[in-house]
């Protein structure tokens, strides 16, 4: 399959105060194919939400970005904004982690579902006027499709409420359909699963499963949730202090994880037992030398503290610790 | 599986409907609280001054002897019980007679609709023109707060705001009238035609409008810059807008509900602003007939314009409150 999304070596950093600098990502590579679902999962802080905002270009002005990010075989750091206006809404879609607070609470829900409809369907409008009343009945239809899609049995009851008349969960659902108004080529989900319960994290799994299945959406997913990931995801990029420390497939990383953190990961989780990984991690603004993870690793050998390992490939897997051989 | 998204609220849509005709009730009874209070005072303060009442009621300038004053007095029924009074006092509010006016030599009613009309004329046009401006700039200033003529601007807009609008509009009157002769430095006595009415207008619009502006303004932007911020403006981007067009479909709606707010209690604040300016620019209206009647203690058109005012800037505070309910779902349940 053909690679829809390349980043390489991105570096995102900000300045913080007293003029540190805050390096939230350093050297970051990966790929997604067309069709695939790449799942980034790591703590909260390890800058995973700084790598979607940074493929998006929706970083604060005062942030730098270097690298390449290409999609298409275009390097989007190197587009105007206007260009990439065009491909935001569009071929490239964004589901922030607050859904209460993304969407726009003076405006119902069917003018925000119906936007990117507007937004770049303007061109069209001018060539073909004499249809607009026709496009504004197609453009309705399309909304009460895309609630239905969301699971939603009285679309055209939604439409009419606002976002602070509706639950988080609510919400949530309707920022999707926004986001896939148009059938990006790439949809980026921060945190999709964030504050729903149990029941609702299963619907999101089939509307996401359901989502690539239909349009063939390739999808950046960024979670914490191990065991949603594990449902979804073709393959999982592990994190940690802003570089990737091991990417595998669901099985191979579930069933035998290499680095010293993914493993310290999953016996976190409930059912393998519930143990932290002791301390915490380091300050994006004074990383430690060597490998990052050495202060709070239990297999750390004398080289881990000096030398920063590289993330080393071999049959699709990548790892990134001097004992991975 | 599927689900009722508005499983929510059907099984509360009774509650919700009888909670909305609550709130208007709630509303409804507030301002008519407020409306018996106004009425009651404008009964009881002429009655509580120190001095014959009569006095009070007629004028203290007015010079009459003691035998028309004992006519007066039963004339005016104010040798009845107070309860007697207050009653009467109500059916002449509803008669619109709001008593007369010695000085003058008219009822009060007919003094008060002859002026009210240049004020609120005056009144309405600055409010407008100043919150068109001051929003308008105000949100431009608050996108881009770290332009040269944005700083500009609001530095402009400051000052207008800390000085009192009497004051410009002498600084205006001497510049503008006197000076350069450009425009009358007296109200309008003549027939007012149209052009009469915008050449004497002119100035003391201009300056209420600007004064009114800057408070627009300072609030605008403040809260564009607050809004800009917010998650659903860089979701807006993420959606495939950019500059500008966030700023107009998205950031503005939310940027202006505070307005709203202080329209109404502009509105009021222009009110007793424009007495002054009008007394500077001899303006027919409600300011120089207020400042005549306190010169004279013409009490019956004090009163008169004390209740006028007081219900003006009742109804500007009932429709924000309204407007209010219709520009942000957040204050309104659905029905």
């Amino acid at each position: 399959m053909n690679t829809l999304l390349e980043v390489k070596d991105l570096n995102v950093s900000f300045q913080g105060n007293e003029n540190e600098t805050v390096n939230a990502v350093s050297g970051l590579s990966f790929f997604i194919r067309e069709k695939e679902i790449l799942a980034l999962v790591g703590e909260t802080g390890c800058g995973k939400s700084a790598v979607a905002h940074a493929v998006v270009r929706l970083l604060p002005s005062e942030s730098r970005v270097m690298g390449t990010i290409k999609f298409g075989g275009k390097n989007l750091l190197e587009l105007s904004e206007k260009e990439m206006s065009g491909l935001r809404g569009k071929e490239i879609s964004i589901i922030f982690q607050n859904p209460s607070l993304a969407l726009n609470p003076v405006y119902s829900i069917e003018h925000q579902l119906a936007e990117p409809l507007r937004i770049h369907g303007q061109k069209m409008k001018k060539k073909v006027k004499k249809t607009e009343g026709k496009k504004e009945n197609n453009a309705l239809s399309k909304v009460v499709k895309a609630l239905e899609s969301m699971g939603f049995s009285n679309p055209h009851e939604c439409m009419r409420y606002y976002p602070s008349w509706c639950s988080g969960g609510m919400n949530q659902r309707f920022l999707i359909a926004a986001s896939n108004m148009l059938d990006p080529v790439l949809l980026i989900a921060d945190e999709p699963s964030k504050g729903l319960d149990r029941s609702r994290v299963a619907e999101l799994e089939n509307e996401l499963k359901g989502l690539k299945e239909r349009s063939g959406t390739s999808m950046l997913l960024i979670s914490h949730d191990l065991s949603f990931v594990r449902r979804l995801a073709d393959r999982i990029a592990v994190m940690y202090a802003g570089e990737i420390v091991e990417l595998a497939e669901p099985k191979q990383f579930f069933e035998k994880p290499f680095h010293p953190y993914a493993l310290g990961l999953l016996k976190s989780l409930p059912e393998n037992g519930f143990i932290p990984i002791p301390g915490s991690s380091p300050s994006l603004s004074s990383l430690p030398e060597g490998c990052r993870f050495h202060p709070r690793c239990s297999f750390k050998e004398k080289r881990c503290m000096q030398e920063h390992p590289e993330l080393k490939e071999s049959k699709g897997r990548a790892v990134r610790c001097f004992l991975w051989a | 599986m599927r689900y009722e998204a508005g499983a929510t609220f059907e099984g509360n849509t009774l509650k919700t409907v009888s909670g909305t005709m609550r709130e208007v009730v709630r509303k409804t009874l507030r301002y008519a609280t407020s409306f018996l209070l106004i009425i009651s005072l404008n009964f009881a303060l002429p009655r509580l001054m120190p001095g014959d009442p009569v006095k009070n009621l007629i004028g203290e300038d007015v010079y009459v002897s003691e035998a028309v004053m004992e006519e007066l007095r039963i004339e005016m029924g104010l040798n009845r019980p107070l309860y007697e009074q207050f009653t009467a006092y109500i059916g002449d509010l509803l008669r619109f007679n709001l008593g007369y006016s010695y000085h003058l030599h008219s009822p009060v009613a007919e003094v008060l609709r002859e002026r009210i009309g240049w004020t609120l004329l005056f009144v309405g046009v600055s409010i407008f023109l100043g919150a068109a401006l001051g929003t308008l700039l105000g949100a431009y200033a608050g996108w881009k707060p770290e332009t040269k003529a944005n700083r500009l601007i609001c530095y402009g807009f400051i000052a207008l705001s800390c000085t009192p609008p009497y004051f410009l509009a002498l600084i205006c009157l001497d510049i503008f009238a006197f000076e350069l002769g450009l425009f009358p430095f007296k109200g309008f006595y003549d027939v007012p035609t149209p052009g009469s009415v915008m050449y004497h207008m002119f100035l003391p619009v201009t300056v209420m409008a600007l004064f009114s502006a800057s408070r627009n303004f300072l609030i605008m932007r403040g809260s564009v810059i607050q809004e800009k911020g917010q998650l659903y403006a860089l979701y807006a981007r993420a959606k495939g807008l950019y500059d500008i067009s966030i700023l107009f479909r998205h950031v503005i709606k939310n940027a202006s509900l505070p307005i709203i707010t202080l329209l109404a209690l502009d509105f009021g604040f222009l009110f007793s602003g424009a007495l002054f300016t009008e007394i500077v620019f001899s303006l027919n209206g409600m300011g120089t007939l207020i400042y005549d009647a306190i010169i004279g203690k013409d009490y019956p058109v004090l009163q008169g314009s004390f209740l006028v005012i007081a219900l003006a800037v009742l109804l500007a505070n009932m429709l924000a409150d309204l407007l209010y309910a219709i520009a942000d779902p957040r204050v309104r349940r659905p029905t």
